[in-house]
C-alpha cells in the first residue's frame, strides 16, 4: 500500500550527505589554503622579500588597505551555503506536510515520565507501542504537563516537541522488517527525563491486527 | 598586618579599570573551575550507561549549573575582564567613563554568581532545568526547589550588571578615544566589544524580562509560564530572543582578540578590515532575527520557520567572511609562532568545524534530527569551548606581560596547547557521532552503541581539563617566576604596548595621539598645548615624543616621576561592593522567606545608594576631563548624555519585551476582557495628565536653571516632585480598588499583566520621584546654574521616557 511513498528519513540522509559533501569540499579547500599560508609565511620559511611587514611597535593598524576586488570573494562560501539551505525547501515541504496518504494515526501523550499511545479504535497503551511494518504512521503529539520532545532515535528526523496546549504532528514510514525501535524524550523534563524511554515493536501486519483487536 | 588590610581594602574599593579587569578575570577563573568540575562529574557519570555515580537530580543540577556558569559567569566575564583592562588602553583613555559604575557592575556580577553557587545548599538544591530553563518545568508547580528561585534572581541581578556595563563601554568607546583615533583606526578588539555591547543592550533586557515574569510566577503565584496562553512558547521566544544574540556575545570579543593578535604576529593589518566591520555590523543586526532556529520543532508555522532558516543561513556569511579574513591576514606576513599566536591559529580550524555544523542546523529538515541531541552540543562546544575559549587563552597570554611585567613560560603554554587540542577533539568529535543521543540524560542502557563514543568523550574531557591545570601552573609560574618582559616583548602594534608593564594608574605618561598616517605619539601635555592637537595629528608639529620605540621594542619613556600629565586620583569606593552585598543578602533571604535577613540586606543596599548619591551631591568625584576625540555620531554630546541614552535604550527594550509578552499572551487568549470594562478610564486619564505635567515641570526647572531664575527653578522642581507623588498615590488607590473588586495579582491573565506592566512602570516613576527629590534638595542648597543645568535636562529626559512608556501602557490596559 505505502510502498511508493518516500520515507522522510530517506530524504534526511540525502540532504545530510549533500551538506556533508559541501562542507567537506569547502572546509578542505579553506583548510588547505590556511595550512599553506601558515607554513609558507612562517618566519623560518619565508624569504625576506616575500613578507611585507607593515605593522609594528608604535603604530595602529590602518583602517583602509588597498585590496581591490579580491575581498568580494569573502562572500562566496556564504552564498553557496545560502543556496544549499534554499535547495532543501521542497523536501522540507514534503516532510512537514501531512503524509501523502495515512495508514494509521496514533495519539501520543507525553507525561512525567512516560508515553501514552492511543490507537484509532481507542485502545490505549503506555510506553510500548506496537506498529505494523511498512506503514505510514502519523503521530499526533501533545503533553499532559511540561515540555517534552517525542523522538525515535532509529529514524532520522522523527522528532517533534510535546508542549502543553499545543498539538503537533509528525509522520514516519515504519521499517519493512520487524524489529524494535526506541521512543526517547529529547527535552529535559525533570528528574525522570532519562528514564522516559518507550519501545516500538514493529510486527508483521497480521500480527498487528491481532494485537489491535486484543484487549 | 596593616599592609594586608590595606591590600584587601584596595581590592574591595578599587574603581580603576585595570584592577577591576583583574578582578573580573580572577573571579571568572574561579567560576570556570566550579563549572569545569561539574562537567567532569557528569562526564564520569556518562562513561557508563547505567552508572550510579550521580543521581538523576544531581546530574540535572550539574549540567544546568555548568551551562549557566560557563556562559554567563565565565566566558563573557573573562572577555570583559580583558576588555576592562585593555579597551581603555587600546583607545588611549585613562579609565572607563564611569569608574564607580564599573565597580558596581563587577560586584553585582560576583555576587550574582555566588547566589547561583549558594543555591546548592538551600532546600531543594540547585537549579536543575537545563541552562535554557524551559517552561513550564521552570515554574514552582514542577520545580519547587528554592535553588531555582536563587538562580532566577542571579540571572536578573547579572542582567543589571551587564546593562550597567554596556552603558560604560558605550560611552568609553564613543567618547573617550585619544585624539586622532578615528573609527577606522580603532583596533578590532575594541570594535568587537562595541558590537558585543550593542547585542547585550537588546538581549539582556529580554532575559531580565523573562526572569522577572518567572520570579512573579514562582514567588507571587502568577501563571505567565504555566498558562496555555503564555506557557512554554512565551518562554521559548523570550529566552531565545536573548539566547541567540548571547551566543554571538560570547564569540565576538574572541574574534576581535584573534584579529589583533594575528595582526601582531604577522605584521599585517587585518585583511579587508572595513569589510569585516560591515560583516560584524550585519551579524549584530541579524542576530536578533534568527532565534526561531532554536524552535524548529515546536510546531511554529512553516513559513515563519523558513524565513528564520534563511536568516540563519545569511548570518553564517559574516562569520565565514571573518574566518577567511583572518586566514588571509597571514598572506605576505612574517608569522612568529609564539604561544598566543599558536592558540589563536588553532582556534581557526575549530571555528571551521563549529561553523560548518551550524549550517547543517540551519536546515529545518536536518535540524529535526539534531535538535536536543549531542550533535548540537558538539556544534556549539567547538565554537565556545574551542574558538572562543582558545582565543581567550591567546588573549590572556598575549596581554599577560602587559598586566604583570612578566612572561608566561612558552614551554608550559605549548604543553597546554597540545593537551588542549587533543582533549577538545577527543571530547567533542565523538559527540557529533552521538547524533541520536538525547542531551541531559544520565542513563542510556537501551543503546549500547553509544557507550564507546561516550567513553572517548570522557577521556577527552579529562585531557582537556589537564590542559587547564597546566594553564593554571603557567599563570602562577609566570606571575611569580616569569622572565621580566619589558614593555613590549612581542614587538606588537597598538597603544597598549606604549606604556609600562604593568601600566601606571593613569595609563600613559602623557597624552596619546594617533597621527593621520597611523603612528602613535605619547605627547607631554605641555607640548600638545603649544603645538595644537590638529597639528600633532597631521604630523606637521615638531614634538619631542615620549613613546617612541627603540629598535629592541622597549618604550623609551620618561621616568614616571615627572611624566604625569594629570595625576589620576585613585578614588576608592566601598559603596559598589556594599550595594551588591546587600542585594545578595536580600536575594538569598527572599525565597527562604526570611524577612529579617531580607530587610537587613535591603537596608545595606539602600544605605549604599544613599551614601553614593550623597557623594555625588557633594561633588566629591568630579574631575577634569582629559581631551578626547569627537566623531560622528557623537559630536557635541557629552558623556552623560550618551550614557543616559544607552541606559534608556536598555530600559526601552525591557518594556519592549514585556509588551511583547502581553501581545503574545493576548493573541493566544480565546477571550479577553477589554481594559475599558475593567478599569476606570477617568482615573487613568487623570494620571496621564499628571505624568505629562511632571515632565513639563522638569523642563521648566531646566529652563529656569538656564536663565538663572532660582525661585522658579525650585518651584518647578517641587511641582514635579508633587506630581510624581500624586501619580504614585493615585496608582496605589487604583490597585487597591481593583484588588478589592476581586482582581488580585493571581486572578485573571488580564489582571496579572495589568499589575506587572503598570508595576514596572510605577517603579520607574518612583526612580523619577527620587531623582526629583535629589534635584530639589540640591537646588535648595546650591541652585543649578547654566553650567550644571544639564543634570535637570537628564532628569527631564528620563521623565519624558517614562511618559512615552505610559502612552503605550495606557491604551493597552484602559482602552482596548
Ligand atoms: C555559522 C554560524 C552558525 C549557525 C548557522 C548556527 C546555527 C545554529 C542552529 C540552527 C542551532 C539550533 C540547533 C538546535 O538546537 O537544534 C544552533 C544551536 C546553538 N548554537 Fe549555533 N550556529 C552558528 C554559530 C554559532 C556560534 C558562533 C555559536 C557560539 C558562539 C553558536 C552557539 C550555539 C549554541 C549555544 C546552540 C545551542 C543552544 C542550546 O540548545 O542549548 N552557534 N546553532
Ligand atoms: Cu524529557
Ligand atoms: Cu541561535
Amino acid at each position: 500500500m505505502a510502498q511508493q511513498i518516500t520515507p522522510p528519513d530517506e530524504l534526511w540522509w540525502l540532504t545530510f550527505n549533500q551538506f556533508l559533501i559541501g562542507a567537506l569540499v569547502l572546509g578542505t579547500f579553506v583548510s588547505i589554503v590556511f595550512a599553506y599560508f601558515a607554513i609558507r609565511y612562517w618566519e623560518k620559511k619565508v624569504k625576506p622579500n616575500e613578507a611585507e611587514v607593515v605593522l609594528g611597535p608604535g603604530r595602529v593598524a590602518p583602517g583602509t588597505s588597498k585590496i581591490g576586488w579580491t575581498r568580494y570573494t569573502l562572500v562566496v562560501t556564504g552564498i553557496i551555503v545560502t543556496l544549499l539551505i534554499l535547495a532543501t525547501f521542497p523536501r522540507t515541504d514534503y516532510v512537514e506536510a501531512s503524509p501523502p496518504e495515512t495508514d494509521l494515526v496514533i495519539w501520543v501523550t507525553a507525561f512525567q515520565f512516560g508515553w501514552e499511545f492511543e490507537y484509532p479504535n481507542g485502545k490505549k497503551v503506555v510506553n510500548t507501542l506496537v506498529l505494523p511494518t511498512d506503514t505510514v504512521v502519523e503521530f499526533k503529539v501533545v503533553s499532559r504537563d511540561v515540555f517534552h520532545a517525542f523522538g525515535i532515535p532509529e529514524i532520522k528526523g522523527a522528532k517533534i516537541d510535546a508542549i502543553p496546549g499545543i498539538l503537533n504532528s509528525l509522520w514516519v514510514k515504519t521499517p519493512s522488517e520487524p524489529g524494535e525501535l526506541n521512543v526517547v524524550c529529547y527535552e529535559l523534563c525533570g528528574v525522570g527525563h532519562s528514564l522516559m524511554v518507550g519501545k516500538i515493536k514493529v510486527v508483521p501486519p497480521d500480527e498487528f491486527q491481532a494485537f489491535l483487536q486484543s484487549t | 598586618m596593616s599592609s594586608l588590610r590595606s591590600w584587601i581594602l584596595r581590592w574591595l574599593t578599587t574603581t580603576n579599570h585595570k584592577d577591576i579587569g583583574i578582578l573580573y578575570m580572577v573571579t571568572a577563573m574561579y567560576f570556570f573551575l566550579v563549572a569545569g568540575t561539574l562537567a567532569l562529574l557528569f562526564r564520569v557519570q556518562l562513561a557508563m550507561p547505567e552508572s550510579n555515580f550521580l543521581s538523576g537530580k544531581a546530574f540535572n543540577q550539574a549540567v544546568t549549573v555548568h551551562g549557566l556558569v560557563m556562559l554567563l559567569w565565565f566566558l563573557s566575564p573573562i572577555q570583559f575582564g580583558l576588555a576592562n583592562y585593555f579597551v581603555p588602553l587600546q583607545i588611549g583613555a585613562r579609565d572607563l567613563a564611569f569608574p564607580r559604575l564599573n565597580a558596581l557592575s563587577y560586584w553585582l556580577y560576583l555576587f550574582s554568581g555566588l547566589l547561583l553557587i549558594v543555591s546548592f545548599f538551600v532546600p531543594g538544591g540547585a537549579v536543575d532545568g537545563g541552562w535554557t530553563l524551559y517552561a513550564p518545568l521552570n515554574t514552582a508547580a514542577f520545580s519547587p526547589s528554592k535553588g531555582f528561585d536563587l538562580a532566577v534572581l542571579a540571572i536578573v541581578m547579572l542582567s543589571a550588571a551587564i546593562t550597567l556595563g554596556t552603558v560604560n563601554f558605550m560611552v568609553t568607546i564613543a567618547k573617550m578615544r585619544a585624539p586622532g583615533m578615528t573609527w577606522d583606526k580603532v583596533p578590532m578588539f575594541t570594535w568587537s566589544i562595541l558590537f558585543t555591547i550593542l547585542m547585550m543592550l537588546l538581549a539582556f533586557p529580554a532575559l531580565a524580562a523573562a526572569g522577572l515574569l518567572l520570579l512573579l510566577d514562582r514567588l507571587l503565584g502568577t501563571t505567565f509560564f504555566l498558562s496555555v496562553e503564555g506557557g512554554a512558547l512565551l518562554w521559548d521566544h523570550l529566552f531565545w530572543f536573548f539566547g541567540h544574540p548571547e551566543v554571538y556575545i560570547l564569540l565576538f570579543p574572541s574574534l576581535g582578540m584573534l584579529a589583533d593578535i594575528i595582526s601582531s604576529f604577522t605584521g599585517r593589518p587585518l585583511y579587508a578590515k572595513r569589510f569585516v566591520l560591515v560583516a560584524f555590523m550585519a551579524a549584530t543586526v541579524l542576530s536578533y532575527i534568527v532565534w526561531v532556529h532554536h524552535m524548529f520543532i515546536t510546531g511554529t508555522s512553516l513559513l515563519v520557520r523558513k524565513i528564520f532558516s534563511v536568516t540563519t543561513a545569511l548570518i553564517s556569511i559574516p562569520f565565514e567572511m571573518a574566518t577567511l579574513a583572518l586566514i588571509l591576514t597571514l598572506y605576505k606576513g612574517r608569522i612568529r609562532y609564539t604561544s598566543p599566536m599558536l592558540f589563536a591559529i588553532v582556534s581557526i580550524p575549530l571555528f571551521i568545524i563549529g561553523g560548518a555544523t551550524g549550517v547543517f542546523n540551519a536546515a529545518i529538515i536536518l535540524d529535526r534530527a539534531f535538535r536536543g541531541t549531542y550533535w548540537v552540543v558538539a556544534h556549539f562546544h567547538y565554537i565556545m569551548a574551542g574558538t572562543a575559549l582558545f582565543a581567550v587563552i591567546a588573549g590572556l597570554y598575549y596581554w599577560f606581560p602587559k598586566m604583570t611585567g612578566r612572561m608566561i613560560s612558552e614551554k608550559l603554554a605549548k604543553i597546554q596547547l597540545i593537551l588542549a587540542v587533543i582533549g577538545i577533539n577527543l571530547l567533542y568529535f565523538p559527540q557529533f557521532l552521538l547524533i541520536d543521543m538525547p542531551r541531559r540524560v544520565f542513563r542510556y542502557d537501551y543503546a549500547p552503541e553509544w557507550i564507546t563514543l561516550n567513553q572517548l568523550s570522557t577521556v577527552g574531557a579529562f585531557i582537556f581539563a589537564a590542559s587547564f591545570v597546566v594553564a593554571l601552573i603557567a599563570l602562577i609560574h609566570g606571575m611569580l617566576r616569569g622572565r621580566p618582559s619589558g614593555d613590549n616583548p612581542w614587538g606588537a602594534w597598538g597603544l597598549e604596548w606604549l606604556t609600562r608593564s604593568p601600566p601606571p594608574p593613569h595609563n600613559f605618561d602623557g597624552q596619546p595621539v594617533v597621527t593621520r598616517d597611523g603612528r602613535i605619539l605619547i605627547v607631554p601635555e605641555k607640548t600638545l598645548e603649544e603645538q595644537g592637537v590638529d597639528k600633532v595629528i597631521s604630523g606637521e608639529a615638531k614634538v619631542s615624543v615620549t613613546g617612541v620605540m627603540t629598535p629592541n621594542g622597549t618604550a623609551g619613556h620618561q621616568s614616571p616621576s615627572h611624566a604625569h600629565g594629570h595625576a589620576h586620583g585613585h578614588h576608592g569606593s566601598m559603596e559598589p561592593m556594599m550595594l551588591a552585598l546587600g542585594m545578595f543578602v536580600a536575594f538569598v533571604a527572599m525565597p527562604l522567606g526570611n524577612m529579617a535577613l531580607m530587610a537587613l540586606g535591603a537596608l545595606v543596599a539602600f544605605a549604599s545608594i544613599a551614601k553614593w548619591v550623597l557623594d555625588e551631591y557633594r561633588g566629591r568625584f568630579s574631575e577634569p576631563e582629559p581631551r578626547y576625540r569627537e566623531e560622528f555620531p557623537f559630536v557635541g554630546i557629552d558623556k552623560f548624555k550618551v550614557g543616559l541614552w544607552t541606559f534608556i535604550a536598555g530600559e526601552g527594550f525591557l518594556f519592549g519585551s514585556l509588551v511583547g509578552a502581553y501581545i503574545f499572551i493576548r493573541t493566544r487568549s480565546p477571550a479577553w476582557t477589554p481594559g475599558i470594562e475593567l478599569h476606570d478610564v477617568a482615573i487613568g486619564l487623570f494620571n496621564t495628565v499628571v505624568l505629562f505635567t511632571a515632565a513639563l515641570a522638569m523642563g521648566l526647572a531646566y529652563y529656569n536653571a538656564r536663565v538663572g531664575n532660582v525661585g522658579l527653578q525650585r518651584a518647578s522642581l517641587a511641582f514635579a516632585l508633587a506630581l510624581g507623588l500624586l501619580f504614585m498615590f493615585t496608582k496605589a488607590y487604583e490597585w487597591s480598588k481593583f484588588a478589592a473588586e476581586g482582581y488580585g495579582l493571581t486572578s485573571t491573565m488580564e489582571a496579572q499583566l495589568y499589575y506587572t506592566l503598570t508595576g514596572a512602570h510605577a517603579a520607574h516613576v518612583l526612580v523619577g520621584v527620587l531623582a526629583s527629590l535629589y534635584a530639589l534638595a540640591r537646588s535648595l542648597r546650591r541652585p543649578y546654574g547654566p553650567q550644571d543645568a544639564r543634570t535637570l535636562l537628564y532628569i527631564g529626559i528620563y521623565w519624558g521616557i517614562v511618559d512615552i512608556v505610559w502612552t503605550f501602557i495606557f491604551p493597552m490596559f484602559y482602552l482596548i
